[in-house]
């Protein structure tokens, strides 16, 4: 329509379209001057055209945000996503809902310079399924495939949980679990393409890597959450076997034990807000009776207790866990015990980046049978810094470089330069 | 400030005028008769949190056409924090994320032939099966 070519209807439309807009705006009457209802005109058209911008920018905003949904164009990485989620009609029974296997899996290659492995590789593939069974039974089957050490392809049943869910406040599961202590190891296990960093902090590593506080349990643990004032009081009560120390690294005892001993604890948390992108705040414990295959067969009752802290929000991720261990050796006669380990992580999320930092820090009793007997058991000091950059929502590039202090003996002190591709699917 | 300018002048008018509905459509969260919901339980039932209606397994179910309109303004957050919640959720506590239907037909007919479904429609449903929990 050219506005130039009609002029006659050009202003109709420009002096109905100023009448209408004149007596729309409050206090403006025909009584004014022509001066005043100028003016009041002015301030009219510029509210609107302010008005245009906004809308102008949050047009952009939205048009950046939201995956474009046609049909014939390639789908976006948030299209791919919603297809992740999308599962074929489900009728009216919840037992014919199909179970997808989804997973994680991670390569890449490390630099160390503490004697280790370096040198490209293939990390691990975890597998996991959540079959829905009925409207309260439910299941966690989850399987990695990694290589140790020497090169050979290991099978490990991650997690092999059935659950019964009474209310939304209680569910009870039986089987082998992630510990549920502080927030990183129930948040991220084996997700390589959800934690931030590429390595987890040592002092919470899986058994087989490491790790100085049990990762698993199997037993049967009752977990669920209740609102209290804005947000929810979240709770985790569990029993299981005792871990023992076999060939100096932890052992959950998955098939039962020949020895009596058992594991017990409890983690109470707040999460702000009711929502999980806002800050956790918790604090845990753990007891168990740990036996070691020395020649002295030990037996330490592990004592811990500890907080934590977790922020998981479109900006910030920061997460801090504390540990205090006061264990009884019950077989020598030597006491208790005091140690400690923690670490703090705080990541900065811009867009697809996110730098982050971490400290970690052990300081472990040598007196203490159940650190002497552990490989890992020495005190140390570990600080990495890094850089993730999200290609798509679901693989991410990192990049890592740490430096460790170990009062191991002799002394090491080692950096690593570790680079990880990781994705989802 | 150009007054010599009538398309620009008809076009600011109209925008300006039509800015109340620009603000995006009311989004309707849906259930059927045997789920009893407040407001306030849409939210935890979206975000995982909450599974039951008294003795009836909820089964909450996404509109895609909507998504973006009923996470930002029910849920205060952008779809792509909505899905990564979920994705953290399905790992960590075994919780199926809600199935996507395509749009509102899709949802309506879900939500009339499965107990416990919740789905959100970007229009009121005329059908008396189907009951309005709460506008977005």
């Amino acid at each position: 329509m050219s506005f130039n070519n009609r002029f006659p209807l050009r202003q109709l439309i420009f002096v109905g379209l100023t009448a209408t807009i004149a007596s729309a705006v409050p206090g403006v009457s025909f009584g004014q001057s022509d001066a005043e209802r100028i003016r009041e005109l002015e301030r009219k058209l510029d509210r609107s055209l302010k008005t245009i911008e906004d809308l102008s920018n949050r047009l952009k905003d939205v048009e950046t945000r939201t995956p474009v949904r046609s049909e014939s164009a390639p789908p976006s990485p948030a299209q791919e996503h919603e297809h992740e989620r999308r599962i074929p009609e489900i009728g009216s029974e919840t037992s014919s809902l199909p179970t997808l296997l989804k997973g994680f899996a991670d390569v890449g290659a490390n630099f160390v310079g503490n004697g280790g492995n370096k040198g490209f590789f293939d990390g691990s593939v975890d597998f996991y399924l959540t079959p829905q069974l009925s409207s309260n039974i439910k299941t966690v089957i989850e399987l990695v495939f990694e290589h140790d050490s020497t090169g050979v392809l290991s099978p490990d049943l991650e997690r092999l949980q059935v659950g019964y869910t009474f209310t939304n406040a209680t569910t009870v599961w039986l089987g082998r679990f992630h510990t549920p202590f502080g927030y990183w190891n129930t948040a991220f296990h084996h997700g390589q393409q959800l934690q931030t960093s590429v390595l987890r902090p040592q002092m919470i590593d899986f058994e087989d890597h490491g790790g100085v506080i049990p990762a698993h349990t199997v037993g049967v643990w009752g977990t669920g959450a209740v609102r209290a004032g804005t947000g929810r009081l979240t709770y985790d009560l569990y029993a299981g076997n005792s871990p023992s120390i076999h060939g100096n690294e932890l052992d959950p005892n998955n098939a039962g034990k020949t020895q009596p001993g058992y594991s017990a604890g409890f983690n109470l948390g707040y999460l702000f807000g009711g929502s999980a992108d806002l800050l956790k705040i918790g604090v845990h414990g753990y007891r168990a009776v740990v036996r070691d295959d020395s020649l002295a067969l030990n037996v330490t009752r592990a004592n811990i207790f500890g907080g934590y802290a977790a922020l998981d929000s479109a900006a910030w991720e920061v997460i801090a866990e504390y540990y205090a261990l006061r264990n009884e050796d019950l077989s020598g006669g030597t006491g208790s015990h005091a140690s400690w380990t923690g670490f703090a992580q705080m990541g900065r999320r811009l867009e697809r980046w996110t730098p982050y930092v971490r400290l970690e820090r052990a300081a472990l009793s040598q007196a203490d049978n159940y650190f002497a007997q552990l490989a890992t058991g020495r005190a140390y000091s570990r600080q990495a810094s890094g850089l993730r950059y999200d290609l798509t929502p679901n693989s991410a590039l990192k990049m890592e470089l740490n430096h460790t202090v170990s009062e191991a003996t002799p002394k090491a002190v080692f950096n690593q330069l570790l680079t990880q591709w990781a994705i989802r699917f | 400030m150009r007054f010599d300018d009538p398309p620009a002048i008809l076009l600011a008018a109209l925008l300006s005028l039509g800015c109340g509905s620009a603000s995006g459509a009311d989004i309707y969260v849906i259930a059927g008769p045997d789920v009893k919901l407040s407001v306030e339980d849409v939210r935890e039932l979206y975000l995982g949190d909450k599974e039951f209606s008294g003795e009836v397994r909820l089964v909450p179910v996404d509109n895609q056409a909507a998504l973006s309109e009923f996470v930002v303004k029910a849920l205060g957050m952008n779809p792509q924090r909505y899905n990564i919640l979920w994705v953290k959720k399905a790992f960590r506590d075994a919780l199926n994320p809600p199935a996507v239907k395509a749009g509102d037909f899709e949802v309506l007919e879900f939500v009339k032939r499965t107990r416990g479904a919740v789905g959100y429609v970007s229009s009121v449903p005329r059908d008396k099966e189907i009951n309005v929990i709460g506008k977005f």
